[in-house]
């Protein structure tokens, strides 16, 4: 194997390695760097992925019309039928999830991808940039942190004609980006000014270039973890929207079903099949996102890694202030 | 864990006599160190940082201990107080504290290995105290010096606050800085008054053994001359013993009583000073001592120690140094390092080294080394005139605040084909600022720059990329200059394509390799496709400087392209570029806070203090004889075995007293 | 004081933005605002169409500079317009009734969680391996899971299932408000639920960061020093550690306040607490323009102002803010 790659690369002589072998060279990339990532990060994209394979495939295999109305007028409990149970009106909870798990992820994705993007050219340029430009940004960017972003969206939203997922996502997006960029701009500021940043502007290169190629790749994993904290918040947030019946009660969306829970009484009545399934639905998918993110953190700070060091010293747990272990007959560990 | 005779330097020490300064204590060292091993455990084997070491400290000594970074220094002093931290961990050995006022309760003495959490608090600072390394980060940000100093007090000392308090005063006044900065915070200190409250804080409750862990690394040679002449001075005073650490081995011939010399987690000589001074034993020693250019006798070429330090991962089999070694023979593969007695050499002088006799001349091989052409003097008037700065300027600050911080003034200079200008200073003395306006980093207030005879402008965006073809600029810190996201090929190809734009093709491989031979990057495929990260200092600055000679320039401007590295590797770096100024003929201005390097291999030399040129000069005239009083403090105070005699010389203790009340008012 | 004085007048342009949105959200909404608006509603009598009006611009009188004018003069007199849902009740009246609930109810949560979290960070930091450090992951379901779930969890649990506390309302019914102890008793056991929910679902983000944050200190040279100085290691943990460490999470503290409070009015809902959140939840059920943008700008200036003070807080604990100007 490993002489087969050298003799490639030989063949090759430098030249750029033909689609196919880019291609799974990457996914050979893409696989190795999976294995190196933390634990938690490893459940966080497996649950992840679940999840997305619900959103694409689920409406087909929704075994009833989420929106079918029966005459019954209680709440039915989870039986062989209606795995979570039906809703006042006899919908199926299970395909009201099924097809809800779309509506909810499109919004989170199409959120993190537009609010990640402002997030990279604001941050980015106010930290490139500096001076004023950088003081307004800032300032911008700070205020519309500080601005609590609940009561906004109701107000913006209660004024707009439609409240489906696009224009939540806009709105959602226009509000959600400012952390990310805060961010961005402090790594950028300390990135500017490193030597090889310098060095790249010695050498000649343009300042897009040097965004582009220099800055940019050393900010991946803080674009990342950008990207999948504003997803979160999305989907907490709209969530949360729907339930209050900010939302386009004609679709599915897991906060969609928790709103007609709410409005439905299902806890007065004791339907907790109601709003405990798609409550967990959605703590779950945060939850693979919390963990991805934690995953990240500890993959570019080691510190923060729950040191397996200590496992083999024999030790449940171990104070920074604790002196230096003596270990007398020690046997080194071969690797 | 052997108890040989030889390698017991209780037993030597006490006989030795004359040797030690302050041995007056009853015999018997008050730091103890056998056979200590330390190793830190990793996923990839554990490396083995410090190995198997003896140690002693005697009352009222001055050990240093030397070596290269990586090389078990620290390891071994921080691991001796058990102040290290998982991974680490101490898999052997012995380490006890005979303290005088101890000698009660422990007539055997403390044991430090053996003891708890809490036994270790009964030594820790009132018995052992420690200046760590860096004055920056070694202060707590939040808390007043005042009570950083006095809650060590509180924490084992009886009394009321107001006594630790008339304390803290005491101490901060004995070293040299005024009782009303008591109320300062860290960050309003300046770099040498921070490390001086480290040293106060440290000898607070007189502590017998005082561990100073590299603590005037970062400083300039001014301040770090008045810091050691104040410790030597408290020590004498106090009488407490001093572990040394340094990289800076010239420092130590000069405050050390005993030198200790380091390498791949062993001692490899322990001698007293006064035998290293005169050119020490073990190849190692021999190779650290030959690293450091001299201010003194001859402008003569040097050594260095050519390679780079061994992975301590696993067990070495012979000699670690052997691969680095200028009189490696075969057998050293096979032997392991044993501490000696050296042949003819004073009791106590121990060396690892069974080959080599002091005194004994370098091999052919070393002589032979090619060695080359480019650090003998230049007439400095001579060469085609390239590049020069004419009364330039630079402002900082302004605005609507309006303080103005005048950075360079005045200042005039000219770089000329195949010679070597090196502008000296101190740091904050706007010698980098000189690079950054030569470079078109940044805009200067005033003045001229001239290339050709031309004036440009070189921050000017449509000048920048010719201007760039011709002045090229090596960095500090090769860590930092390459980016670490990129290969080897793809700094250098950027650095080829961005000045070959008329072709518009990518450059060669061949021009890449070619590049690489230049800067002895052999073999160029290990190197062509490596990492930052795979590479040692050395070896990225070499990628910096080939980064530089892509566009084919005339001038190079190298901002202190050697003080991040090892001293052994720095000389090779210096070597390599005035090997290139006189192959290319490059115009080559070197900015350095070291005048001894300067006057290695520079031609003229040019002295900034304060943002002005006060003296410059030819390389050698200007060093042996410099007439400016700051030319003079700034050779005075520069660390140098052969000035050693003269070091309490009058002119010096006056100008250090004046630097310091200069720093105390600048603050 | 130069950074105090900057982040006065941050929070200065904050007040300008919040309120300047406030009053152009309905003046540059798409289509024509009047007939969204009028068409949401049914049976409008003919005062409420004029309240609407007035409120909004519909018919504007003068400039929109006037217009401005006269709604910054409006503000400042806390005159927020008319509730069409309770009409002919003033805005700033309805809120004042909600208001003191929210705060006190949200305020103690909020500041409870904090203090609870960044302590056991503190520990979990500190005791690596230990129990708390190890069940730091599972904590993370908690950080994902929305406010108002848990609170029906809560509710489900603890009053409908096991009764033991009630939920509803912030009081029994049949009581009167003030200073008599089956009122302050009742309104206590009624804000347990809603104030657990806080806690608990805020508890881990301040844990987690605080930890993270700490384990970084725990690295400086200082701490070394500190221990190097046979300090107490309980001086070492809390005046070198956990001093420093608690700067950034006192800075995220003022951050976040926005996030948490949002989530915190929606959980009111679900307990039907009468505070702002549950008003909230009203106006938009009934489209009451004028109140959900009067709660839009009393929470704004609220959340502004609690981050106003723990940045002042800031700049008091770290002296390295007093002299630095930055944001």
């Amino acid at each position: 194997m490993e002489q087969q790659i050298l003799v490639n690369e030989q063949d090759l002589g430098g030249q750029q390695p033909a689609l196919p072998g880019r291609l799974s060279r990457l996914l050979r990339g893409g696989a190795r760097g999976f294995q190196r990532l933390p634990l938690k990060a490893k459940i966080g994209i497996v649950i992840l992925g679940i999840f997305l394979l619900v959103a694409i495939i689920g409406p087909i295999f929704a075994p009833y019309d989420p929106n079918a109305n029966t005459t019954q007028s209680q709440p039915g409990a989870p039986n062989i039928h209606h795995l979570f149970g039906t809703s006042a009106t006899g919908g199926d909870i299970f395909s009201q999830m099924l097809v809800g798990t779309r509506s909810t992820v499109i919004l989170g994705l199409i959120t993190g991808l537009i609010a990640t993007t402002l997030a990279v050219l604001i941050g980015t340029a106010a930290g490139y940039l500096g001076g004023y430009a950088d003081e307004g940004l800032s300032l911008f960017s700070n205020v519309v942190l500080v601005m609590p972003a609940l009561p906004l969206l109701v107000v913006i939203l209660g004024y707009l004609p439609h409240t489906g997922e696009v224009p939540t996502a806009i709105v959602l997006s226009a509000l959600s980006w400012p952390y990310g960029a805060r961010v961005l701009r402090a790594q950028t500021l300390s990135l500017r000014n490193r030597d090889f940043v310098l060095a790249a502007r010695e050498v000649g290169e343009r300042p897009w270039r040097i965004i582009v190629f220099e800055l940019l790749p050393n900010q991946i994993g803080l674009i990342a973890a950008s990207f999948v904290g504003t997803v979160l918040y999305a989907i907490l947030t709209s969530v949360a929207l729907a339930f209050i019946g900010v939302t386009d009660l004609s679709t599915w969306s897991y906060g969609d079903i928790l709103y007609w829970a709410q409005s439905g009484s299902a806890v007065e009545l004791g339907a907790w099949w109601w709003y405990v399934f798609p409550g967990l639905a959605v703590a779950v998918l945060g939850m693979s996102l919390v963990l991805i993110n934690f995953g990240l953190d500890e993959f570019s700070n080691p510190r923060l890694r729950s040191s397996r060091v200590l496992r083999r010293l024999g030790r449940r747990s171990w104070r920074p202030a604790d002196p230096t272990p003596v270990i007398r007959d020690y046997v080194e560990a071969t690797s | 864990m052997s108890t040989a005779p030889e390698r017991d330097l209780a037993v030597t020490q006490a006989t030795e006599g004359g040797g030690v300064q302050a041995g007056t204590g009853p015999a018997g060292p008050v730091l103890d160190i056998k056979g200590l091993c330390i190793n830190y455990r990793s996923e990839l084997g554990d490396v083995r940082a410090v190995r198997d070491v003896d140690l002693e400290l005697h009352p009222g000594q001055i050990v240093g201990l030397a070596g290269e970074s990586g090389c078990g220094k620290s390891t071994l002093a921080y691991g001796a107080v058990r102040l290290l931290r998982p991974p680490a961990i101490v898999t052997a050995g012995n380490v006890v504290y005979h303290g005088r006022r101890l000698s009660g309760v422990h007539p055997n003495g403390f044991d430090v290995l053996g003891a708890t959490d809490k036994g270790l608090q009964e030594i820790r600072w009132r018995e052992i105290a420690i200046v760590f390394q860096s004055a920056m980060n070694s202060l707590n940000p939040v808390l007043r010096v005042e009570d950083q100093i006095i809650d060590g007090i509180r924490a084992h000392m009886p009394g009321s606050y107001q006594q630790a308090h008339a304390r803290a005063r005491e101490l901060i006044e004995m070293v040299g800085i005024k009782p009303e900065r008591l109320r300062a915070y860290p960050h309003e200190l300046s770099g040498g008054m921070r490390q001086r409250v480290m040293i106060a804080m440290a000898l607070a409750i007189n502590p017998e053994v005082v561990i100073m862990d590299e603590p005037t690394t970062g400083l300039d040679v001014v301040v770090q001359k008045e810091i050691l002449q104040q410790v030597l001075k408290l020590k004498d005073e106090l009488g407490f013993a001093v572990l040394f650490i340094t990289h800076d081995l010239s420092l130590l011939l000069e405050i050390a009583d005993r030198v200790v010399v380091m390498y791949a987690g062993q001692v490899v000589e322990s001698a007293p000073t006064s035998e290293v001074r005169t050119g020490g034993t073990h190849p190692y020693t021999r190779g650290l001592l030959g690293s450091f250019p001299k201010l003194h006798g001859p402008r003569v070429k040097l050594t260095g120690i050519p390679g780079t330090p061994p992975d301590l991962r696993g067990a070495a089999a012979g000699c670690p140094f052997q691969p680095r070694c200028f009189f490696a023979q075969d057998a050293c593969a096979q032997v392991d390092m044993k501490l000696a007695q050296v042949v003819g050499a004073v009791t106590g002088h121990v060396s690892a080294c069974p080959l080599v006799k002091p005194g004994q001349p370098l091999p052919d091989s070393a002589q032979a080394l090619a060695r080359p052409a480019g650090i003998e003097q230049q007439d400095i008037a001579s060469g085609e005139l390239v590049l020069s700065g004419v009364n330039l300027r630079k402002d900082y600050g302004g605005g609507r605040r309006g303080v103005v911080v005048t950075a360079v003034k005045d200042v005039n200079l000219e770089l000329r084909r195949g010679r070597v200008v090196a502008l000296v200073g101190e740091s904050g003395s706007g010698k980098s600022t000189i690079a950054k306006l030569l470079s078109g980093q940044e805009r200067r207030t005033g003045g001229s720059i001239l290339l050709d005879g031309k004036e440009i402008e070189p921050s000017n965006r449509r000048q920048f990329r010719a201007y760039k073809s011709e002045v090229q600029m090596v960095f500090q810190d090769p860590f930092a200059s390459l980016n670490p996201l990129h290969t080897v090929r793809y700094h250098l190809q950027r650095a080829l394509a961005v000045h070959a734009p008329r072709t518009g093709r990518q450059p060669s491989q061949a021009e890449v390799e070619r590049l690489l031979d230049q800067v002895r990057l052999n073999p160029v495929a290990k190197f062509r496709d490596a990492y930052p990260h795979e590479l040692s200092g050395g070896q990225r600055q070499r990628v910096s400087i080939a980064r530089a000679l892509a566009a084919e320039p005339r001038v190079l401007l190298a901002d202190e392209p050697v003080s991040m590295l090892d001293v052994s590797i720095r000389l090779e770096i210096l070597d390599l570029i005035a090997e290139l100024r006189s192959r290319y003929q490059l115009a080559i201005l070197y900015i350095t806070h070291d005048i001894a390097s300067a006057r290695y291999f520079a031609d003229e030399i040019l002295v900034m203090h304060h943002g002005e040129i006060v003296e410059r000069g030819p390389a050698e005239e200007l060093v042996l004889n410099p007439t400016h009083p700051y030319t003079q403090l700034l050779i005075a105070s520069s660390p140098d075995p052969d000035t050693f005699a003269s070091e309490d010389s009058a002119p010096v203790a006056a100008s250090a007293e004046e630097g310091l009340n200069r720093e105390v008012a600048s603050e | 004081m130069l950074f105090i004085a900057r982040r006065i007048g941050f929070y200065a342009v904050a007040v300008w933005a919040a309120v300047t949105v406030n009053f152009l959200i309905p003046r540059i909404m798409p289509g024509n605002a009047i007939d969204a608006v009028l068409g949401k509603f049914q049976n409008l009598t003919p005062q409420v169409v004029k309240a609407l009006e007035v409120e909004f611009g519909f018919h504007p009188k003068g400039t929109i500079f006037s217009q401005y004018i006269q709604y910054w003069n409006d503000v400042l007199h806390f005159n927020l317009g008319v509730s069409t849902s309770q009409y002919p009740t003033h805005v700033s009246t309805i809120i004042g009734q909600t208001l003191p609930w929210t705060l006190a109810l949200v305020g103690v949560a909020t500041i409870l969680s904090f203090l609870i979290g960044t302590l056991l960070g503190i520990v979990a930091a500190w005791r690596r391996g230990g129990w708390l450090d190890r069940a730091l992951p599972a904590l993370t379901i908690l950080q994902a899971t929305p406010y108002f779930f848990l609170a029906l969890l809560l509710i489900y649990l603890f009053a409908i299932t096991l009764k033991w506390l009630p939920f509803g309302q912030g009081y029994s019914l049949g009581l009167t408000p003030g200073l008599s102890w089956p009122f302050i008793s009742s309104a206590i056991t009624h804000s347990i639920l809603p104030a657990g929910t806080i806690v608990i679902t805020s508890i881990g983000g301040w844990m987690l960061q605080m930890r993270n944050v700490m384990l970084t200190t725990i690295s400086e040279d200082y701490i070394l020093v500190a221990q190097a100085k046979g300090l107490p290691s309980r001086r070492v943990l809390f005046t070198y550690g956990a001093r420093n460490a608690i700067l950034p999470n006192i800075a995220a503290f003022a951050l976040s306040l926005g996030f948490v409070v949002a989530g915190a009015l929606v959980m009111e809902i679900v307990f039907s607490y009468p505070g702002v959140g549950l008003t909230l939840y009203n106006a938009v059920t009934s489209n009451d323009y004028p109140l959900l943008q009067g709660i839009f700008l009393v929470i704004s200036l609220a959340v502004l102002t609690a981050s106003m003070l723990a940045d002042i807080a800031y700049a008091i604990a770290d002296p390295r803010a007093r002299s630095r100007s930055a944001f």
